[in-house]
């Protein structure tokens, strides 16, 4: 388990480099040069010569892109993403001061897509073509294709506005965080339905809970201790996958909240056209990404045996 | 390697249904069965409606969508189906006209994603070797990111701006065309029938448009429909954002941007939009699921 852990740990550092070069080229060698962008959106479209020349020397744009992107790449390895031209902060610490609200988010709604699909792809799955079974299949059509801004807001009329349960946007109590993580989790939730629901009938077919039926198991231990088990190791492989559902999801969710966070951060910092700052966020929240979509391989090695020791 | 060529001894007996279902020709049967969905006639219809609102929307809204009516925030009524927003614009003729907005991202954005896909998984399938790890390790990398961060990546470099959105929602969609088509390379690639065509002397572009391309695209149909669909929500997210399309455009995600202040007196602002982008890509997710059935004949529909 070490071991694979650990190989696990290595072969991340490659696709990170990637990451890292991808971010870089994007900013880089699409047509559109920075300087010119800063100078239009931040100081009022002053753009002379002189000023233009004097920022790119500035920002290290005269250098060959080899020579950029290892300054961008070992800076990043040491924790240092540069400053941010509009706020002449350095990125990592806006980044950082931000960082809690948005995991904050993205669990909260990870959770509830959890707390809402599983039980309901459960039940799905017990009575096959029932009423539940249509719940299910809509709500999973409903998440694919609604907007997330568009739900935010509907709640926030209903829920803020005409009952008043919950705050409308800003706060900081956990009454706050409910719509947001509500209306993530609610997109979500009908993926994960499906999935439990598919699931759950393939282990039902299963040889071992036909004997554990046949042994005269009782349906609800028979479903904690053998049929769940099995039946939760799919969902949990797409956790992480969720969790860049989630994480994409802030982007949208914190500004129609007015949530202080990453995803906020980096819209402004497009709109600002404030370049390192994007660039700083992006990598960071790839890298998030990346990392939890490891922590979720090993958690599966973890649960089912076989993929450890296979291969 | 080349003396266990798969499928020889399948040709052998073939079960009297499959003979006489081989009559048909295998579109028509994906046809029969697409038709057979209940869900992708209801998609269907959905679809064929909002194209004939997007292609006659001069003839089709009440008003003009740009036009000052005078009363600004007038509730839904008979006269304004969906009232009138915040500067006294029709509401209904402007869910209308964004229809043509949405349906164009949708379609353009999808061929920006599809074409660079295609050409990279069929490469990387096909050639194998280093040019396949090489395409690969580019498409890891580029799943490393959540989509709609590799688009906000792209729109950072290009500007804000509706065409923009739309290159940037179709590359960051690159990747998992290039992922889908190089698997489904992979299965064909052994098959007797692409050997026999590289025996004949034929080129390798042609060996893979014709002859491995024709036969994986009924995958590659059902993704692009599902993908249309998700690139019409990713891309009004991304003008909710003010990202993409620019006032005064009727544009659905831009409108619920606008309504968002006057939510809680004119909650119709900011709802219709959204009612409808529903609608559209509910309407794509059905077709999406049903094509998948007509493909794949193990899927039955229930």
């Amino acid at each position: 388990m070490q071991l694979y852990v650990m190989g696990r740990i290595v072969q991340l550092i490659p696709v990170l480099l990637l990451v890292s070069l991808i971010v870089f080229l994007i900013m880089h060698a699409l047509p559109g040069d920075p300087a010119t962008l800063m100078l239009a959106g931040a100081e009022g479209g002053m753009t002379s010569p002189e000023r233009l020349a004097e920022l790119r020397e500035q920002m290290g744009l005269n250098d060959p892109l080899v020579v950029q992107y290892w300054h961008f790449v070992s800076g990043a390895a040491t924790g240092d993403l540069g400053n941010s031209i509009r706020f002449r902060e350095p990125v990592l610490q806006m980044i950082l001061s931000r960082l809690d609200s948005t995991v904050e988010l993205a669990l909260f709604g990870l959770l509830c897509s959890l707390v809402i699909g599983v039980p309901l792809g459960l039940l799905a799955a017990a009575r096959q073509g029932g009423w539940i079974d249509a719940v299910c299949m809509s709500l999973s059509y409903l998440g694919a294709s609604i907007p997330v801004y568009w739900l935010g807001l509907m709640m926030i009329f209903v829920f803020a506005f005409n009952l008043g349960w919950f705050p409308a946007s800003g706060g900081t109590s956990w009454n706050s965080l409910v719509l947001p993580s509500l209306s993530l989790g609610l997109i979500n939730a009908g993926l994960v339905a499906r999935l439990m629901r598919s699931s759950m009938i393939e282990v039902n077919g299963e040889d071992y809970m036909r004997t554990g039926r046949a042994k005269g198991l009782s349906p609800g231990l028979l479903l904690r201790r053998h049929g769940l088990k099995n039946a939760l190791i799919p969902v949990v492989t797409i956790l992480g996958l969720q969790f860049g559902n989630m994480l994409a999801g802030t982007v949208v969710t914190e500004t129609v909240f007015s949530r202080p966070g990453v995803g906020r951060l980096v819209v402004s910092a497009i709109l600002s056209k404030d370049y390192p700052l994007v660039q700083g966020a992006v990598l960071f929240l790839a890298t998030v990404y990346v990392t939890v979509n490891l922590i979720v391989d090993i958690i599966y090695a973890w649960l089912d045996p076989r993929i450890r020791y296979g291969r | 390697m080349l003396g266990s060529i798969p499928g020889s001894g399948m040709a052998g007996d073939p079960a009297p249904v499959a003979v006489a279902e081989a009559y048909r020709s295998p579109g028509r049967q994906s046809m029969r069965r697409f038709l057979a969905h209940k869900g992708a006639r209801i998609g269907l219809l959905m679809l064929v409606a909002w194209l004939i609102m997007a292609a006659g929307a001069p003839h089709i809204a009440p008003y003009d969508p740009d036009a000052l009516l005078g009363k600004a925030r007038l509730a839904p009524s008979l006269t304004n189906w969906f009232g009138t927003d915040q500067l006294g614009r029709d509401v209904l003729s402007r869910v209308i006209f964004g229809s043509r907005i949405s349906l164009t991202l949708g379609f353009v954005s999808v061929f920006f994603g599809l074409v660079p896909g295609v050409v990279l998984g069929l490469s990387a399938g096909y050639f194998g070797g280093w040019t396949d790890t090489l395409i690969s390790r580019l498409i890891d990398a580029m799943l490393a990111f959540p989509s709609i961060i590799l688009a906000l990546v792209i729109i950072a470099t290009l500007g804000p701006g509706i065409v923009n959105v739309m290159i940037a929602v179709g590359i960051s969609s690159v990747p998992e065309y290039a992922r889908l088509v190089r698997g489904s390379v992979l299965s064909v690639k052994a098959q007797p029938y692409v050997e026999a065509a590289w025996l004949v002397g034929n080129s390798s572009a042609r060996i893979m448009f014709r002859h491995i391309f024709a036969n994986i695209n009924g995958p590659l149909i059902v993704f692009t429909t599902l993908q249309v669909g998700n690139a019409i929500l990713v891309g009004a997210g991304l003008s909710f954002l003010g990202l993409g399309a620019q006032p005064p455009t009727s544009e659905w995600g831009l409108m619920s941007s606008e309504g968002r202040q006057f939510l809680q007196r004119a909650w119709w602002i900011a709802a219709s939009p959204g009612l409808a982008i529903l609608s559209v890509v509910v309407a794509f997710n059905l077709i999406g699921d049903g094509l998948r059935s007509g493909f794949d004949p193990k899927v039955r529909s229930r």
